[in-house]
This record gives C-alpha cells, structure tokens and sequence, in this order.
C-alpha cells in the first residue's frame, strides 16, 4: 500500500534514498536544511556519512564521508548511533571503544566524551543517543541498562534505568528520542517494549510486550515521536514500524512500500544487463518494497516526512505525513 | 566425588557437547548420567541463544553473502553460548554429512539456512531431515538439481545421495543412480531477484510438474513411477542404508573411522557397535534422538575416551567456552571463526562434498601450530574468568611440582598421559621454580607459572583428542 490511512492519519511513500554507497546503515539524524546523517556499520566500509536529501527522488548526494576527513577513524569503531547537537556538531556513540565522538558538520573529529566503566559518564556499549530540549545529551548505555544525561562536555547529569523486566528497568535498550514536552522514549529491545519518561527519568508508561501481533514488538531497534506526539516504533524483527498515538493507543503499521527503486539503484539495473534481466524474470517485485530489519526511524518535522532506514536493504524509505488529505473519487 | 565419574561426565560433554569445565562437570555428576543424557537430548528445554544480539552488532551477516570467509561466525557464536550444545554438534554432524559450500552456492545465508534446519530437526527423523535437504536450496544448485531434467537427466544429486548420503559405495548399481536422479527431475529452484542492488535474497525450492519425469522406474529392486520422497522410502527400506549411517554416527560421536571413501574396502573398527547402531536405526524408523540416547548410555560409547581426534570447531568452541568472556560478540568473534578455518576446517566452506576428512588428518605440522597456539593463548590469559577458576583449583593442590603438575592434568581432562611425558611436565615445573600462590606477578607469580604448565599440558597428543 502506498498511501495508508487509519485514525485519521495519512501516510504516503514517497520516495527510497540509498544503495551500495550506504550498505550498512544502521542509523540517522537530520542535520541543517536538507543535511542527514547517516551511520553505516559494514566490514571494511564503517563510517559516517553527510547525505543531502531533498524532496524529489533525484535529490539525493553524499556530501561529506567522515572516514576521509579523519584518515583510520573508523578502523576499530563501532559507530552505533548519531544526533546532532545544539551547535550543529555531530554526536555519534560508539560500542566498540564505549564513548560518544563528537564531529564539526564537515566531519572533522573533535572530541571524545565518556570511557568504559560502570560509573557516572562511563558507558558499557553506547548506542541510542538524543539531545533533550536543555542542550543537553541522553545518551543510552545499553549494557549498564541505562540511559545517562551528561552536557555537551560530557559531564554527568542524570541516569536512570538498571537491569531487569519492571518498569524504568532496561534489558539492552537501543534507540531513543525526546517529544515536543521534552519527555524520553526508549526502545527497550530485549524487553520488546517501550518505555515513555518524563524529563527528569521518572516511568510514565510501557508500550509493546514481546510478539507479532498489533501492539507487539520483537526486538524494537527505535523509536521516534512527531510533533503531533504519535510515536513510530522500529519493529525490527517484525520488519516494521508500528504507529500509536500520544497515549500509546495502535494506530496502524507501515511494511514498507518502495514500489520504486532510488536514483544509485536504477543506475546500478540499467547499467547491468544481467541484473536488469534477472530482475525481470522473477514472479514479482513485492518483495522488493519491505521493510528488512529497519533499524532506525526518525520523523522531519519541517517537510513532516517519517524516515526509516530499511538497513538490510541499504536504503532509506521516505514516507510523508499530509495532513490535507482527502480520499479520490470512489468510482475513479 | 569420584575421579572416574568425573572422567566419564567429561567425555560425554566432550562427544555430545564442545567440553565443560569442572564447576560444570561437578554439578552434572551431582545430576546424575543418564539425567544429562536426557538434558542434552531436550533442547527444547533450554533458553535458546538471541542470534539478534550478534546481528544487532553485526547487521550485515544476516545475509552474509560471501563475507571475508567469515559467513559462518553467527554460528560459531551461536555455538560459544548455546546451552544445548548437542544441538549444535548434531548441525557440525549434518553438515559434514551433507557437506555444501559457499565455493560453489555463492551464499552463505543458503547454507546457514541448512543449518538452521539441521537445528530444527537434528533430533527427529532421518527421513524428515533427508527430504528438508532433497529440497534445500544450497543442496539443490549444490549438486546441480537445478539442472536435472525430465529430458536431460543430472546425476549429480542423485548419485551423491546414495554415495555418500545413505547407503555407500557398493550397495547400488549405476542404473540406481539414473532411476534415483529420473525420480528427482523437476525439483527446482524459484527465480530470486538478483543480489546486488539492495542485497540478497532467500532462494526457494519449487516443484515443476512439467520438467518431472513421471514415467516408470525400476530402483533397488523395486518397480513404479516413483516420485523423490518414494526413492528416498526405498533407501531408508534398506539394511545397507542403517548400516551407512550408523558407521557415521560411529565414527563422529564413538571413534575415528578410516574416511568415507574406504568405507566400502574397510570393514568398521567395531563392527558389533557399528550393528548395534544400526539396529536402534531401524528399531526406532530412523529417529536419531532415540539412537542416540542408546549410543551416549552404550558400554562401547563409555569405553570409547580419546578415542577421537578433536576437529578444529571443538578445538575453538570448546576452548572459548571453557575459558570464558567469550558470550559478547565483539571483534575478536571473527577472529575466532577464521581460526577453526586455519586449523583445516572452514565451516559453510567444505572442500567437497565428501566433507572434511577427519580422524587423524586434522593434524598436520601446520594445523598442530596453529591448534596449540590458539589453546595455549587463551589458557595462558589470566584475565579470563574460567582461566582465573582452573588456577584456583590447580592451587588448592599445593605447592609441589608433582602435584602442581597432576591438578593441571586433571582440571585440563582429567588426562591420563604416559609416565614419561609426566616426568618431562615434572621436570620443567621444578625449573620454575617455587609456586608461590602469594606472588601475582605478571609472568613470576604462582598462578602465570601455572598457565605454562596448562600451555604445555594443551600441547600434548593427549590433550588433541576427544
């Protein structure tokens, strides 16, 4: 389906960004303008890339490969997640060395803030990581099971969280995010849930509990929240996003819907005889639009567009949120 | 509790698992044998391994393709951190039965996925099992059956299923081999989309009525117009057939057998096992569970200690999971994986589709370094937890050379070697010097003189075997 409809909201694809060049991504954060920040975590191409993408299909360009402004950065990283900060330089966690590297927009390394450890601003495998409305960065721990509230600086603020299934509790927690009231959402992965906070880490609510059904998750990766307050769930396993309202409430569920391929893509078929063909004999192309574990998601406020980084399928699908939407003619 | 309890609970974790270490091997003993038997032969009963932890860090093997060679760490992790590790032997036992590899299938993802049916039906029916990988897709462009048709038979699949699938050189005539392919024309592949515009995807097994020769076929004996699953009916009909099987599970779970090819030239080391193996076979219409159970409770299996040599995965495996700190996935996992392909084993890749020979000829001078040096390493890393419990047993022995000597033979076994290479351990501990337990020195104290002696215990024959 390409326009989906429920509860009053209207989702339309829009178009698919990405191939080979960002095989791997994992995950993404808007930048300046049409600036997006992508994570790729691929054997031997590890990085983190600046794209530009614009509102049309062809608008899609790398504009800055981190790795070639700081020569073997990236040779023993794990760069697991990426936000902007205030002062548009770019945050990005790592879980192989367990600290958060901080680079100018251009991709020049900075700074590294945090260490291994268990105590206040040390991390064990940093992944999710958002800034709040304060300026300052939560950032996930996810094998302390944790979330940690640290400035600019890197120095500590707050944490919440420790190991287990109760609530304010994190099994391995991923991706996270804050809302336009600056309360926290985190995708607690190995409890299949997600769990909404308030500013200062108190529990409001859990969404989820483990499965396939409406509702349920199976290993959730990400979460975002629009400025309406829906949320999008990254459904990984289930190769998903699942959308609910403010309150948590099921509202629909997005599969993937990339009828078209993207502008390296189309490239890549015409220019390659075989594949061409090879793609022209199978059944059908349905498989072709799915969502294969998408990892990350994340919502643009400003051309109120849902992005989801279909990782296994090396690609973003872009989908927009309209609200002036009104159904064509029935008998068309 | 007894030493000889001990040594047996260490041989059945050794055969039927990748080892344990004494903690372990103490709670079992407490458990009781056959419990631990009927433990191992219950996978269902154990957590499985979240393989969406390795994947969460290494996104991209989840269809690895071809990968660096490196296709097979998921399930060299997954082997690291089951605890049904007789699942996981049984799948390094299907796979060196039906051995396919990614030199030739192209993608690894294919060939895990073989595996991961082998997980799901290790301990069920030899025949479910058997029609699963007549309809695998690794198995299927593997042995070309993508290219047997009703009007242009391939042999290959066909021949190889009753070569070295199930009843041996020997039992079959070249006719069988035609009538047995004719039977299985028309199992295909479906189309997939092609790999490299946004990654790769999952082949499907698809029957064409239209390429399959339906006419009538005279096989072992028997006359009809047989489909794939009657043929494979007639095989398992066969006393030959348990026979051929039964000799494998000998030769990987018992002893060392001569290789495959010999078989039809060399009667087996233990003919009456061999037969007893068989009989549960047919006893039990191939339900590979219940032969096992009789084989792990057998006088012969018990009877059977370091009468393997072990292959390089439980070489690895078995070394990680005694040392410890090996459950995350972190680089030192790829590391690891190539390691049991420098040792001769390059799992997903097998150099034919015989397998790997095994037995004695895992050892070569080169394949020796590179398994002592692998052991000697890890045994030696003093920052590993299960290193870090060997030492504190091998401590509790005392301070004497000899008894220094005699705790690391135990804890690393327990080994019983000739008298002579436990004078030769002797000796070298005395030129140590002093164990003093108080010292933790780097490189001086007790406990790293200890770790010399365990290198040196991993580096004997005896400790090569299973």
């Amino acid at each position: 389906m390409l326009t989906t409809s429920a509860a009053g909201r209207v989702f339309d694809f829009s178009h698919v960004v990405g191939g080979r060049q960002i095989t791997g991504i994992v995950n993404l954060a808007f930048g300046e303008g049409d600036d997006v920040y992508i994570v790729k975590k691929a054997a031997g191409f590890t990085d983190v890339l600046r794209l530009s993408i614009g509102p049309e299909p062809e608008d899609e360009e790398v504009t800055a490969r981190f790795s070639e402004v700081n020569e073997g950065f990236f040779r023993d990283a794990w760069p697991a997640c990426v936000t902007v900060g205030p002062n548009s330089d770019v945050y990005v966690t790592d879980e192989l060395r367990h600290l958060v590297s901080v680079f100018d927009r251009d991709g020049l390394f900075l700074r590294h803030i945090g260490e291994h450890g268990i105590g206040e601003g040390q991390f064990d495998r940093p992944s999710g990581i958002v800034f709040n409305a304060s300026g300052r960065m939560l950032v996930v721990d996810t094998l302390n099971h944790r979330v940690q509230e640290l400035t600019t600086d890197g120095e500590f603020v707050n944490a919440w969280g420790s190991h287990g299934s109760e609530d304010g509790q994190f099994r391995s927690p991923w991706g996270i995010t804050v809302d336009s009231d600056d309360h926290v959402y985190v995708a607690d992965h190995k409890n299949h849930r997600i769990q909404k906070f308030d500013p200062d880490g108190n529990f409001k609510f859990a969404l989820g509990g483990y499965g396939s059904e409406k509702g349920q998750f199976d290993h959730p990766s990400d979460v975002a929240v629009d400025p309406d307050g829906d949320i999008y769930v990254c459904d990984w396993v289930n190769n998903r996003v699942q959308v609910f309202d403010s309150d948590g409430g099921y509202i629909s569920e997005l599969g993937g819907s990339a009828i078209e391929l993207s502008k390296w893509q189309k490239q890549y078929v015409r220019g390659n005889p075989d594949v061409y063909k090879a793609r022209r004999r199978v059944s059908s192309l349905d498989p072709e639009t799915m969502l294969a574990l998408p990892t990350g998601v994340s919502f643009d406020a400003s051309r109120s567009r849902l992005f989801v980084v279909d990782s296994q399928r090396w690609r973003i699908q872009i989908f927009n949120k309209l609200d002036d939407y009104s159904d064509p003619q029935f008998n068309i | 509790m007894s030493d000889e309890k001990i040594a047996l609970m260490a041989h059945l974790m050794r055969r039927a698992g990748f080892g344990a270490s004494r903690d372990e091997l103490e709670r079992r003993v407490e458990f009781g044998y056959e419990a631990t038997v009927e433990e191992l032969l219950s996978p269902e009963d154990q957590e499985p391994v979240d393989i969406y932890e390795f994947l969460r860090y290494y996104p991209l093997w989840w269809k690895p393709g071809t990968m660096g060679g490196l296709g097979h760490a998921p399930w060299v992790w997954r082997m690291i951190n089951t605890k049904a590790p007789l699942q996981e032997k049984l799948c390094l036992f299907y796979h060196q039965l039906f051995a396919t590899g990614v030199s030739k299938v192209d993608h690894y993802d294919e060939i895990a996925d073989m595996v991961d049916t082998f997980r799901e039906k290790c301990l069920g029916n030899y025949k479910e099992l058997l029609m699963s990988v007549a309809k695998s897709p690794a198995m299927i462009f593997w042995l070309d059956n993508h290219e047997n048709h009703a009007n242009s038979v391939n042999e290959n699949w066909g021949r190889e299923l009753l070569e070295l699938f199930t009843m041996g050189v020997g039992n079959y005539t070249e006719t069988d081999v035609r009538e047995c392919s004719r039977a299985f024309t028309g199992w295909t592949l479906k189309h997939k989309l092609p790999r490299f515009h946004m990654g790769r995807w999952d082949w499907e097994f698809e029957f064409r009525p239209e390429d399959h020769d339906p006419g009538e076929k005279t096989f072992l004996g028997h006359t009809g117009d047989f489909d794939g699953e009657e043929i494979i009916d007639i095989i398992l009909s066969k006393p030959e057939t348990a026979a051929f099987i039964a000799r494998h599970l000998y030769s990987f779970f018992v002893a060392d057998e001569p290789q495959v090819p010999a078989w039809s030239v060399t009667p087996p080391n233990d003919p009456e096992a061999v037969q007893a193996i068989a009989d549960a076979l047919i006893e039990s219409d191939y339900h590979i569970g219940a032969v096992l159970q009789m084989v792990f409770n057998s006088r012969f299996f018990k009877e059977a200690r370091f009468k393997r040599v072990k292959n390089p995965t439980e070489v690895v495996v078995g070394t990680l999971r005694l040392v410890g700190d090996a459950e995350r996935p972190m680089p030192e996992t790829m590391d690891w994986a190539s390691q049991i392909g420098f040792m001769g084993q390059e799992l997903l890749n097998p150099p034919s589709v015989e397998g790997w020979h095994s037995g004695i000829e895992w050892i070569n001078s080169g394949t020796l370094m590179k398994r002592t040096n692998f052991i000697a390493e890890m045994i030696s890393d003093l920052s590993r937890p299960g290193v870090v419990k060997i030492i504190e047993r091998v401590k509790s022995a005392g301070r004497a050379p000899e008894d220094v000597v005699d705790a690391c033979l135990d804890v690393m076994g327990p080994l019983d070697i000739p008298a002579e290479s436990r004078l030769e351990l002797v000796d070298h501990a005395r030129d140590l010097g002093e164990f003093d337990w108080d010292d933790d020195r780097p490189g001086q104290g007790g406990a790293a003189k200890a770790t010399e002696i365990l290198q040196l215990v991993v580096s004997l024959r005896e400790y090569q075997l299973s």
